[in-house]
Parts: C-alpha cells; sequence; structure tokens
C-alpha cells in the first residue's frame, strides 16, 4: 500500500477577485503506519492543505495522490476517515441514529451497520449515550462520536483535525491510544493540532507549516534529544577549564549541554566535577515541540 | 434519501403543516372549492421544504461530513432531492385523500379525472421547483436558493410585461427598443420560453402530455446542471 502524497500543492483563495496565496507549493509524504502531526500558527494553511488532500477544495496546482489514487476516487474515500474540528450534525438525531446513517453513507452492509455501531459506541465509551440526542451531548462527547464515524470502515488513511479539543483527560488517553491502535493497524494518519503536547506523544513526524510553506519536516526522535542544565557554585571554578572539558562555556555559572542519551549525563556531569567545579543543581530539560515552536513560529 | 424523508416524517413542523393542510382541504372540499385549489399552498411547502437542500448543510458544516464518505457528490444531490420529493408528494397523496373524505362526507361531488390530473400537476410542479432549488443551491450558500427563485420569478414577471409593452410603443426612447424587439421578436419569444419553462403555468388541458414532458425535461436539466456544478464545487469546513 501507498501512503499519502502531496507534491508542489499550491492554493489561493480569492475573496472579491483578490488574489491571496494561502498554500505555496507543499511537498509531502505519509508512509502506511505512520503518524504525521501537522502544526503552524494560525492562518499558516493547516486547515487548507487538510481540505485539499481530503478533497474538500481543489489544488489551483500540484497533485494530491492518496495510494496512488486521485483524492475524490470513491475507493479512496472508503478507505479514508475524516474526523472534522467540530461536529455539525441534525442534533435531533440520536448518537446511534447518527452512526447508523453514517455507516450507511459508508456502506456498511445493512445486517453490518447496528453491530458495527455498537461495538464503535462501546470502543468509544458512549454506549450509555447511544440513544441521547445529539442537541444533549457535550463537547467531549461530539469529538468522540466523530472519532467513532471516522472509524467505521477501519480507514488505511486518516485525517484528524483537533479531535482532542474539549476532551477531558480520559478522552484525550482514549483518542491517543485509538491512534496508536491505528498506526499498529498500518493507518497512514495525519493529524492536525494545536496541542503541542499530544502531538508530540503521538507523532512520528511533525510538520511545521508558516506562511503556506513547510519550513520544518522533523522526526520527533531527534527532537527528543537530552539537554541538561547544569549550574555550578559561584567561584568554584575556571571557566577556560571546564569549558575544555565540556566543550561549553558557562554563562552565569549554568552549563546548557545537549547529550544523546541519558547516560552520557552521569558522563558530562562527572567531566565538570573533574575540573574541581562544585555542582550544585542538574537538571534535564527536553527539546520539545514547544520550544521549536516559539522559535519559529 | 431514506434519511431526507425520515427527518422530514419526524420533523415538528412538516407534521403541524401537514395537520393545518389536510384541515383546510377538508373544509375547502366540504364547501365544494375548486380540486385545484387546495394545491396552491403545496408550493410554499415545497419552497419551505425545498430551501434546506444543500446551503444550510454546506454553511454549517455538515456537507463536508457526508462528503467524506464514499458517496458520489451527484448521487448525494439527486437523493436529497428525491427524499425532499418524496416527503412532498407523501404530503400531497394526504391532501388527496382529505379532499376526498371531505367530499364525500359533505356530499359533493367528486370529478376524479380533474382530481387526479390536479394532483398529477402538483407533484410535477414540486419536482421542477425541488430541481430548481437544487440547482441555485449548487452555487450558493444558507437559503439563498430560495431568493434566488423568488427573485428570478418576479424580475422575468417584470421584464416580461415590460418588453410587451415596450413592443408595441411606436415614439421617444420606447419607441427605439419597440422597434428593435419588433425586428428581433425571437428576444421576446425566448424571453417568454425561460419564462415558460421555468416557472409554468397549469396545463390548460387535463394530463397533457406535452406539458408533463416539458415538466419532466426541464427538472431534469436543472438536476443534471445542479450535479455538474456541485461535483465541482469547494466545500470549505466552517464555511460561514
Amino acid at each position: 500500500m501507498n501512503g499519502i502524497r502531496v507534491e508542489a500543492l499550491t492554493k489561493a483563495y480569492r475573496p472579491l477577485g483578490k488574489v491571496r496565496p494561502v498554500l505555496k507549493g507543499i511537498d509531502l509524504a505519509i508512509a502506511p503506519g505512520e503518524v504525521v502531526g501537522l502544526i503552524g500558527p494560525n492562518g499558516a494553511g493547516k486547515t487548507t492543505l487538510m481540505s485539499c488532500i481530503v478533497g474538500f477544495l481543489n489544488a489551483d496546482t500540484g497533485s494530491v495522490t492518496i495510494d496512488g489514487r486521485s483524492n475524490d476516487d470513491l475507493d479512496v474515500r472508503r478507505r479514508t476517515g475524516f474526523v472534522p474540528e467540530r461536529m455539525n450534525f441534525d442534533r435531533r438525531a440520536s448518537g446511534g441514529a447518527f452512526l447508523r446513517y453514517m455507516a450507511r453513507l459508508a456502506g456498511v452492509p445493512r445486517d453490518r451497520v447496528r453491530p458495527r455501531v455498537d461495538e464503535l459506541l462501546a470502543r468509544l465509551g458512549l454506549s450509555d449515550a447511544t440513544d441521547k440526542r445529539l442537541s444533549q451531548y457535550s463537547r467531549g462527547m461530539l469529538q468522540r462520536i466523530g472519532m467513532a464515524q471516522a472509524l467505521m470502515l477501519d480507514p488505511d488513511f486518516l485525517f484528524l483535525d483537533e479531535p482532542t479539543s474539549g476532551l477531558d483527560p480520559n478522552g484525550v488517553f482514549l483518542v491517543r491510544d485509538l491512534i496508536a491502535e491505528e498506526k499498529a493497524r498500518g493507518a497512514a494518519v495525519l493529524l492536525n493540532s494545536h496541542q503541542l503536547a499530544e502531538v508530540e506523544k503521538v507523532c512520528d513526524r511533525v510538520l511545521f507549516l508558516k506562511d503556506g510553506v513547510i519550513f520544518r519536516d522533523e522526526a520527533l526522535r531527534e527532537l527528543a534529544k537530552v539537554t541538561i542544565v547544569v549550574t555550578l557554585l559561584a567561584g568554584s571554578y575556571d571557566l577556560s577549564t571546564v569549558a575544555a572539558a565540556v566543550g561549553v562555556l558557562p554563562n552565569d555559572d549554568v552549563i546548557v549541554a545537549n547529550v544523546a542519551t541519558e547516560g552520557d549525563i552521569a558522563q558530562l556531569v562527572s567531566r565538570i566535577v573533574g575540573t574541581g567545579a562544585g555542582v550544585i543543581d542538574v537538571r534535564r530539560r527536553t527539546a520539545d515541540l514547544e520550544s521549536i515552536f516559539r522559535g519559529e513560529a | 434519501m431514506a434519511e431526507t424523508l425520515r427527518r422530514h416524517f419526524a420533523h415538528l413542523g412538516y407534521i403541524s403543516a401537514l395537520l393545518v393542510l389536510i384541515v383546510i382541504v377538508a373544509l375547502m372540499s366540504a364547501v365544494g372549492a375548486p380540486a385545484q385549489a387546495p394545491y396552491e399552498m403545496i408550493t410554499l411547502f415545497t419552497l419551505i421544504a425545498g430551501c434546506q437542500l444543500i446551503g444550510p448543510e454546506f454553511s454549517k458544516g455538515t456537507l463536508q461530513l457526508i462528503l467524506s464518505k464514499p458517496v458520489g457528490r451527484s448521487t448525494y444531490l439527486v437523493s436529497r432531492v428525491l427524499g425532499v420529493v418524496l416527503a412532498i408528494w407523501a404530503a400531497i397523496i394526504v391532501m388527496f385523500a382529505s379532499d376526498v373524505v371531505g367530499r364525500l362526507i359533505a356530499g359533493t361531488p367528486i370529478n376524479w379525472r380533474t382530481a387526479l390530473a390536479t394532483m398529477l400537476v402538483a407533484a410535477l410542479h414540486v419536482l421542477l421547483v425541488c430541481s430548481l432549488l437544487a440547482f441555485f443551491g449548487s452555487f450558493s450558500r444558507s437559503y439563498v436558493n430560495v431568493g434566488i427563485y423568488l427573485g428570478a420569478q418576479i424580475l422575468l414577471s417584470m421584464t416580461f410585461g415590460l418588453l410587451s409593452m415596450m413592443k408595441n410603443a411606436v415614439s421617444g426612447e420606447m419607441g427605439k427598443i419597440g422597434a428593435i424587439l419588433r425586428e428581433h421578436p425571437a428576444v421576446l419569444e425566448t424571453y417568454g420560453a425561460i419564462h415558460r419553462n421555468l416557472f409554468p403555468d397549469d396545463p390548460s388541458i387535463p394530463f397533457d402530455r406535452n406539458w408533463i414532458l416539458m415538466m419532466l425535461c426541464n427538472a431534469s436539466a436543472a438536476l443534471l446542471l445542479a450535479c455538474v456544478i456541485f461535483s465541482r464545487r469547494e466545500v470549505p469546513y466552517g464555511a460561514d
């Protein structure tokens, strides 16, 4: 199975004839079994990019292929799950009725509709709310039922737009587990989220989108290198000796150094102590998405 | 289609409107009103039901959820139109039944041929109006399709009347336009044909085959155009 491939995608909006470019040549590929996060400031073009990939918007130039086919191919749709940021549907319908309708649209065989819906409701922890109207659902419940409809046919390609928005911690854990399950099943997942901590936990790779271009494509393993902050006892050390031992010049009695593994921490501290410097504090800081986002956004 | 029907049949507005129509029809038939009189209200009923064909779903963002499923856009649009048409046809059948019952109770005579022809005319009007609303909805948002429908009806009627009047003028600026219209009668004929095709009057004879064919052709053309436009239409989410 091929994954999702976007090549040289451009898209501009034309309000009142005025051209406003939103996507300026996007290239990306998501392999089966890969979870990719899409982050960036408001107005960066994240929603537009996802809309172009799912097929709600037409790209001006460039191409989108899903498993080597056009994104509006019905067979591709059958293998695609989409969770919108906000669930807008006939609020008078019950959760069960909504999912049954979605199941029929998805082409679930008539005799399989009810068992499949019950299965999904149970999986998303909504069994007790089957007969409740959607108008009585909380934001978190709506998000979960949105997730349920997307998983109707065990999709190979999953597009999630802010799936944890409005969810309580249990809901967040549930969505996290579901994404992990879908990844394990081999689904390619594109996650659009502002919740950097969540992206960091579930994604293999993250795309930073800004001003319509992907300006950073980071594998999260590389981001997770360990940063150590060592505080020295003032007056206990010689600046140049310590700098020579660890390769970093102390600044205001503080050394900030990157190490590849946790095992390297002890070695670093031992080298500092070996110069005769007094160490009063050692802290570990992960180079997280937030620091990168702050630096780049 | 089934979902559209379910939504209509479960809608309090639909049920209340139907009950009101039944009562009105029964009363009108009891006093011997012409068979076609109650069906005039069906147009209003059709506009109310048909205005929700695409626009509101587009604006609320429901459409994106539906279009993410393996359903062809044209299939979806046609089934939505058929759902609304069937829901109103059901109302027409109920109205027909209450008309018959009303006349039987009041002892007024029933002209079956006229009654059935009237019902058919109403049913075909519903089909055309819904197809036109789908067409107007395929490129507009919210309830704008009804605005376009009513606006076009008023505008066409007014301009057709105005042009017909100008055609007879012989002096001044009006006379110049009149001369052009007399020289090119096709202009007025085309205008009239558009008006007759989009907003046709009832046929003068019952079961007029040409009229039935025209209604079916026009509804099909409107639906086809709606499908073509809708299949390429962008549906950004959070549209409004």
